[in-house]
C-alpha cells in the first residue's frame, strides 16, 4: 500500500525540512495489536504519533499495516514520547506498560525495537438530549468524564459530542469506567445563561454499546434560588481523595464537594427539594479501578442549612447468577437493568464460568433486565425469566426494595421467535408496484427494527426477543421514518400488534400503507 | 413615571416593565390588556407543534433584552401572550428540527391597547437534512473528516459558494448535516488532518465532493424540499497520489528565510489544509493532487503583515522546488470626489467646530481564493477629501464601499478612467497614488406597493423585502435589497441609473433570485424598470409564494 513516508525515506524528509543532523538517529519499530475476544490480533491503520519527552509539536508520525507494524526511522531526538491512537478505539498499554503512551530514551540504545501497544475498542454511549416535556433539543453539548481522576487531567480526555437534529449524540471511543455525563446548553431567554442538564452517571464496561440515555435540560425561562448546605460526613472513613455527590429525586439537578479529613463537607448552588447523596472514593494509583460508592441518607433542601449529618444507609443491590438455558455465550455477559421508562438504570457483569453478578446501588422500583450489547451484539441470549429464591417473577420484573436481594437468577435463552411473511399489494389486486420500495418496520419493547422486502414482498425478522410487539410494511417510506413513533400513529390499524413466544416461528402477512 | 401599583401580584415585575410607554407619549397609567395568541403547525403536514418556543421582543426605545416574553406551545400547538402593552413587538418562533436561524423571526406588527391578536396560525417549516457515510482510501470508515454543505452565492463580488452547515464524521464515518433549508447543495468533505512534524503537510487522502469530484463545479447539485432527508449521500475518499512539493518561504524585502503559514487550496477555492513552516521558513507537502493549485503564505515581520501568493501544479515525478516570497504591502491612496453634491444648510459655528468629518467603510475584497487575514478596509471621507489604505497586497481586489446619504458610488477610477467591475488590479511593483472613489447625487428613485404576501400567516403581514437587480451586476454598486414597510409600502433612493428587475419576497422565503433558474421561473413576478439619472418609477409588486420544492 502506497505510503508515502515510507517510500521516501525519513532522512529525505529531514532534508526537505532541514533539520540539522546532530549525528544522533534512532528507529523505533513494534506492534500494534487489539484485545478482541481475549486474543490479541494485529491493527491495521494506526496512527503511531513521536513527540519530544518534554512535549511540543508532533515530531514523526506514522501508520500501522496490515500486520499491526509500524517503523519511524531516523528520529533525531533521543528522548520520545510515543502515542498510538485510532479512530474508536482507547489506549490500554504501551510499551508493556499499563499507560497510553510511553516515552522511550533511545540514546542508550539506538534500536528500540519491540515497542508495542495493545489497543481496546472503545465503549459508545449514545442517547437523546430532551427539555422537560420530552421534546429533542439540538446543538446541545454532550460531554463524558471520568470525573475527579487523580490521573492528569491529559490522560482521562473528556469525550464530546453535539446533539443533532433529532436531538441524538454520541460518544465514542471510551475506556470502560465510570463517567460522568452532562449536556451544557447556552439558555437563550431572558439573561443569557447556560443550563447544564443534571449529571448522569454511566458505568460502561469493555467496548459496550450503552444506548437510549436521555439527558433532560431543564429549559424553562425561569430563575431559581439556590442554598448552601454544610455537615459532616460519620460512619464512613475519610480517604483522601473522597467527595460527596447529590442529586435531586427526579435527577434533575446535581452538586458535589470534596470532603475534609475530618469529614466535613460544604454544598453548594443546591435548588428546593429532595436530594440523595452518595459517597466516592476515586482510585488514587496509575490503575484504573472503578471507585468506591457509599449510598447515604436523604435530605430535603428548602434554605440554607448548616449541621446536616450524612451516614451510610443500608445499601439496596441484588446479588445473582445467571442461568444459561441455552445458547452459546461469551466469557462475559453484561446485564442491564431498565427502569419503567424503559431507560437504563444499572448495570451488572457476570464472568464465566459461574455468572456470578452483584451490584449495589439501586433505588427501590420496578426493571427489567436485558442483555447488553456488545459490539453490537448481545451474544445472541434474551432474558427469558427473573427468579428470586428459585421462583419466577410475574412478566420477567424484578421488584426491588430497600436492602440486598439475594439468590437473583436471569435466566437466558437464544430460543428467540421469528417473525416472516409477505408484504402483499393494497386492495386493488394488481400485485406490488414495481420499482417502489416495500419496508416492514417491527416495533418492540426496546426498539424499532425494519427490515426490506425483497422483490417478491417476502421478508423476515430473527432473533426476536419474547414480547408484544407491532409490525407494519411501507411502501416508498424511509427507515428514519420508520423509526419515529408519527409514523405509526398514521399507520393506524394497518400495524398489527401481536405476541412473539420464545421459540414461536410467526408468519405474517402484511398490506402495505401507501405514502 | 408614575408606577401603578395596584397591579395584580403576580404580575407585578412583568407589569411595571412594560408600563415603559413609547417614548414621546404624555405619562398616563396604562393598563397592558393587549394579547396575542395562536397555533404553531408544521408547513409541510398542517398538524399542530408542541413544544415550540415563541418569544415576543417589544421593538420600541428603552426596551431590553430581559422584557422579552416567552412561552411554548402546549400538545395542541396552541399558546397565548396576555397582559401585553400596545406597541411595536418582533414575534419569533423556533422548535428544533425546524427552520434554519434566519426563518425563526416570523414578523412585525403593532399592538394596539386592548387588542386580542389570538388567532394567529404560524406554520414552520421542517429543515432538511443530508446523511451519510465517508470511507477512507482503504475501505474503512473514516472518523474525524469535516463535511459541509455548500450553496450556490450567485451575487457579484461573492465566493461563487457558501458553506451553510458544517459537521464532523462520528466513529462509524456517519454524517449528519441537518438544520437546512429548502435549496440545492453540494457536499464536501475534508479528510482530519494527519499529525505531522513541524513544516510538513500530509494527504492520505485526497478532499472532494460529493460523488467523488475534486472542484465544487463538478459536484453533484443535490435538490432537498423542506422536511426532506436525503440519505445515503456516502463517498468513498480516493488515496493521495505520491506528489511531493519541498519549499522555502523568504522575505522578500530582506532576502533572509523566515517562519510562516500556509493555506493550500485547489483553483476553485476549495481548501487542503493548512500548515506551519519550520523556523527557517522550510516545508514540504506530500500527497497533493496534480492539479492546479493555490498557496498563500503569510508571515511577520516585527508588526508587519507579509503574504505571497503561489500558484503550483505538482507532478507524480520527483519533487517540485517552490519558492514563496512574502512581502509586505504597499499604501494605495487616492482621494474622494462627490459629483453635484447639494448645498450644505447653514450650519451655527458651534456644531461647525465640533463636527467630525463624516467617514464611510471601504473595502478591499480579493476576487479569488480566500480572504486571507483582515480585509483590506479604510475610513474614507464621505464629504471628499484624500485618503490611504495601508499595506495592501498585490492581487485583484473587488472594491466595496457604503455611499453617503442621498448618493450612490457612482465609479472608482484611476487617473480619470474608471475601473470596469469596481475591480482594481494592485501590481507587485508600484504604488497606486491615484485612485478615486467618486459619489454622486443624481440617483434614480423606485417607490411602489407590495400586495399581500402568500404565506398564509394569518392574522398579520409576514415582512416582505425588495430584491434589486440590476441589468448588469457586475458593473453594478446598487444596493440589492430593500424593506417592506408594515402597510406594503417601499421606497428606493440614490439608485445608479440603469436598468434593473425588483421582485417581492417574504423575508422567510430561502428563494434566491440572483439564481437565474430562479429568475427565469419567476420572470413575470417581476418587474423591469429602466430609470435615467434623477429618473423616477412606480411599480407594484406581489409577493412570490415559495414553490414546494428547489428550482
Amino acid at each position: 500500500m502506497r505510503d508515502l513516508r515510507t517510500q521516501i525515506g525519513r532522512r529525505f524528509l529531514g532534508l526537505l525540512l532541514g533539520i540539522p543532523s546532530l549525528g544522533f538517529s534512532a528507529d523505533v519499530t513494534g506492534v500494534v495489536r487489539e484485545m478482541r475476544d481475549g486474543r490479541l490480533e494485529p491493527l491495521p491503520r494506526v496512527t503511531v504519533i513521536a513527540r519530544p519527552a518534554d512535549g511540543g509539536r508532533v515530531y514523526a508520525s506514522t501508520k500501522t499495516d496490515a500486520d499491526g507494524a509500524y517503523a519511524l526511522r531516523n528520529l533525531l531526538s533521543p528522548r520520545i514520547q510515543l502515542t498510538a491512537r485510532r479512530a474508536g478505539f482507547y489506549a490500554h498499554s504501551a510499551g508493556g506498560h499499563d499507560d497510553r503512551q510511553i516515552v522511550l530514551d533511545c540514546s542508550v540504545a539506538t534500536d528500540c525495537s519491540g515497542v508495542d501497544f495493545e489497543l481496546r475498542r472503545g465503549a459508545v454511549i449514545t442517547g437523546r438530549v430532551v427539555d422537560e416535556i420530552g421534546e429533542p433539543l439540538q446543538d446541545v453539548n454532550v460531554s463524558a468524564q471520568l470525573p475527579e481522576s487523580s490521573e492528569s487531567t491529559r490522560e482521562a480526555p473528556r469525550v464530546g459530542s453535539r446533539s443533532d437534529d433529532r436531538g441524538i449524540f454520541r460518544l465514542a471511543g471510551l475506556q470502560p469506567g465510570d463517567y460522568l455525563l452532562t449536556a451544557k446548553r447556552r439558555r437563550r431567554g431572558p439573561g443569557e445563561s447556560e443550563t447544564h442538564s443534571t449529571p448522569v452517571e454511566i458505568q460502561v464496561g469493555e467496548g459496550e454499546l450503552f444506548g437510549s440515555v436521555e439527558l433532560i435540560v431543564d429549559d424553562s425561562p425561569v430563575d431559581f434560588e439556590t442554598f448552601s448546605v454544610s455537615g459532616k460526613l460519620v460512619g464512613v472513613k475519610v480517604e483522601g481523595g473522597g467527595s460527596i455527590t447529590v442529586h435531586s429525586r427526579a435527577r434533575r439537578y446535581g452538586s458535589g464537594a470534596q470532603v475534609k479529613e475530618d469529614g466535613s463537607f460544604v454544598l453548594s448552588n443546591l435548588r428546593e427539594g429532595e436530594y440523595e447523596a452518595r459517597y466516592t472514593v476515586r482510585a488514587t494509583s496509575g490503575r484504573r479501578r472503578s471507585p468506591m460508592r457509599t449510598k447515604l441518607n436523604r435530605f430535603s433542601v428548602d434554605g440554607d442549612r448548616s449541621g446536616l449529618v450524612l451516614q451510610p444507609v443500608a445499601p439496596t443491590g441484588i446479588r445473582g447468577r445467571l442461568i444459561i438455558e441455552s445458547g452459546d455465550p461469551d466469557k462475559m455477559i453484561r446485564i442491564r437493568l431498565l427502569n419503567k421508562d424503559g431507560n437504563w438504570a444499572m448495570g451488572a457483569t457476570a464472568e464465566a464460568p459461574e455468572y456470578k453478578f452483584e451490584s449495589r446501588d439501586f433505588e427501590p422500583g420496578e426493571y427489567r433486565a436485558a442483555v447488553g450489547v456488545f459490539f453490537s451484539r448481545d451474544n445472541g441470549l434474551f432474558v427469558k425469566e427473573v427468579r428470586i429464591g428459585g421462583e419466577a417473577t410475574t412478566g420477567a420484573v424484578l421488584h426491588v426494595r430497600e436492602g440486598v436481594i439475594e439468590d437473583v437468577e436471569f435466566v437466558l435463552s437464544d430460543d428467540f421467535g421469528k417473525v416472516h411473511g409477505r408484504v402483499k399489494a393494497p386492495s386493488n389486486g394488481t400485485g406490488l408496484r414495481k420499482g417502489a420500495q416495500y419496508t416492514v418496520g417491527l416495533k418492540g419493547p426496546n426498539r424499532i427494527r425494519s427490515v426490506q422486502a425483497d422483490q417478491r414482498g417476502r421478508f423476515s425478522f430473527d432473533e426476536i426477543t419474547p414480547g408484544e410487539y407491532q409490525i407494519c410494511a411501507w411502501e416508498d417510506m424511509t427507515r428514519s421514518r420508520i423509526r419515529s413513533d408519527e409514523a405509526w400513529e398514521e399507520a393506524g390499524a394497518a400495524a398489527r400488534t401481536f405476541p412473539v413466544e420464545a421459540g414461536s416461528d410467526i408468519e405474517i402477512d402484511l398490506t402495505a400503507v401507501q405514502p | 413615571m408614575t408606577r401603578l401599583t395596584l397591579c395584580i401580584p403576580l404580575l407585578c415585575v412583568g407589569a411595571v416593565t412594560l408600563y415603559a410607554a413609547p417614548q414621546g407619549e404624555p405619562e398616563t397609567v396604562i393598563e397592558p390588556e393587549a394579547e396575542l395568541g395562536g397555533t404553531i403547525i408544521s408547513a409541510k403536514t398542517g398538524e399542530p407543534l408542541r413544544g415550540a418556543r415563541v418569544t415576543l421582543q417589544p421593538n420600541w426605545r428603552g426596551m431590553r433584552r430581559e422584557n422579552r416574553k416567552q412561552t411554548t406551545t402546549g400538545l395542541n400547538g396552541q399558546f397565548l401572550l396576555r397582559k401585553l402593552a400596545a406597541g411595536q413587538y418582533t414575534l419569533q418562533a423556533e422548535k428544533t428540527g425546524y427552520e434554519t436561524r434566519r426563518g425563526t423571526r416570523i414578523g412585525q406588527f403593532k399592538l394596539a391597547q386592548d387588542e386580542s391578536k389570538t388567532k394567529l396560525v404560524i406554520p414552520l417549516r421542517p429543515a432538511a437534512v443530508i446523511t451519510g457515510r465517508i470511507l477512507d482510501s482503504y475501505g474503512e470508515p473514516l472518523a474525524g473528516a469535516r463535511v459541509g454543505a455548500l450553496r450556490r452565492n450567485f451575487q457579484p463580488g461573492s465566493r461563487a459558494w457558501d458553506v451553510v452547515q458544517i459537521t464532523t464524521t462520528d466513529d462509524l464515518g456517519e454524517y449528519r448535516l441537518y438544520g437546512l433549508s429548502m435549496g440545492k447543495y453540494i457536499v464536501g468533505i475534508s479528510p482530519p488532518q494527519e499529525p505531522s512534524q513541524e513544516g510538513a503537510f500530509i494527504l492520505e487522502q485526497l478532499p472532494a465532493f460529493y460523488p467523488g469530484v475534486l472542484t465544487p463545479e463538478e459536484a453533484a447539485l443535490l435538490k432537498v424540499s423542506w422536511g426532506t432527508e436525503l440519505e445515503a449521500i456516502d463517498m468513498k475518499l480516493a488515496p493521495a497520489p505520491a506528489t511531493v512539493i519541498s519549499g522555502l518561504l523568504a522575505d522578500g524585502d530582506t532576502g533572509e528565510a523566515l517562519m510562516g503559514y500556509l493555506t493550500v487550496q485547489t483553483d476553485g477555492g476549495a481548501q487542503l489544509g493548512n500548515l506551519q513552516t519550520t523556523e527557517d521558513g522550510r516545508f514540504a507537502l506530500y500527497g497533493l493532487p496534480s492539479t492546479d493549485l493555490a498557496i498563500w503564505a503569510t508571515s511577520r515581520r516585527s508588526r508587519l503583515m507579509l503574504m505571497a501568493r503561489g500558484k503550483v501544479r505538482p507532478s507524480e515525478s520527483g519533487v517540485e522546488e517552490l519558492q514563496l516570497i512574502v512581502r509586505s504591502g504597499r499604501p494605495v491612496s487616492g482621494k474622494v470626489v462627490l459629483e453635484d453634491p447639494p448645498t450644505q444648510p447653514e450650519q451655527s459655528e458651534a456644531s461647525q467646530s465640533q463636527s467630525e468629518p463624516r467617514t464611510s467603510m471601504l473595502q478591499l475584497h480579493p476576487t479569488t481564493g480566500r480572504r486571507f487575514g483582515r480585509p483590506h478596509r479604510a475610513r474614507i471621507p464621505i464629504e471628499g477629501g484624500p485618503f490611504e489604505i495601508q499595506d495592501v497586497q498585490p492581487a485583484e481586489y473587488r472594491i466595496d464601499v457604503y455611499a453617503p446619504p442621498g448618493a450612490y458610488l457612482r465609479a472608482i477610477g484611476r487617473s480619470g478612467k474608471a475601473l470596469e467591475g469596481f475591480t482594481l488590479k494592485v501590481p507587485h511593483d508600484s504604488t497606486i497614488t491615484d485612485l478615486e472613489v467618486r459619489f454622486a447625487f443624481n440617483g434614480a428613485a423606485i417607490s411602489g406597493t407590495v400586495k399581500e404576501g402568500a404565506f398564509g400567516l394569518e392574522g398579520f403581514n409576514a415582512d416582505a423585502r425588495i430584491i434589486i437587480i440590476p441589468d448588469e451586476p457586475e458593473k453594478s454598486s446598487a444596493r440589492t435589497s430593500s424593506q417592506v414597510a408594515e402597510d406594503g409600502s417601499f421606497e428606493i433612493t440614490a439608485l445608479p441609473p440603469g436598468g434593473y428587475t425588483l421582485f417581492a419576497v417574504e423575508n422567510r422565503s430561502t428563494l434566491d433570485l440572483w439564481d437565474p433558474d430562479v429568475q427565469r421561473a419567476f420572470r413575470a413576478s417581476g418587474e423591469h424598470v429602466s430609470l435615467d439619472a434623477k429618473g423616477t418609477a412606480t411599480v407594484d409588486l406581489t409577493v412570490i409564494k415559495e414553490p414546494e420544492e428547489p428550482l
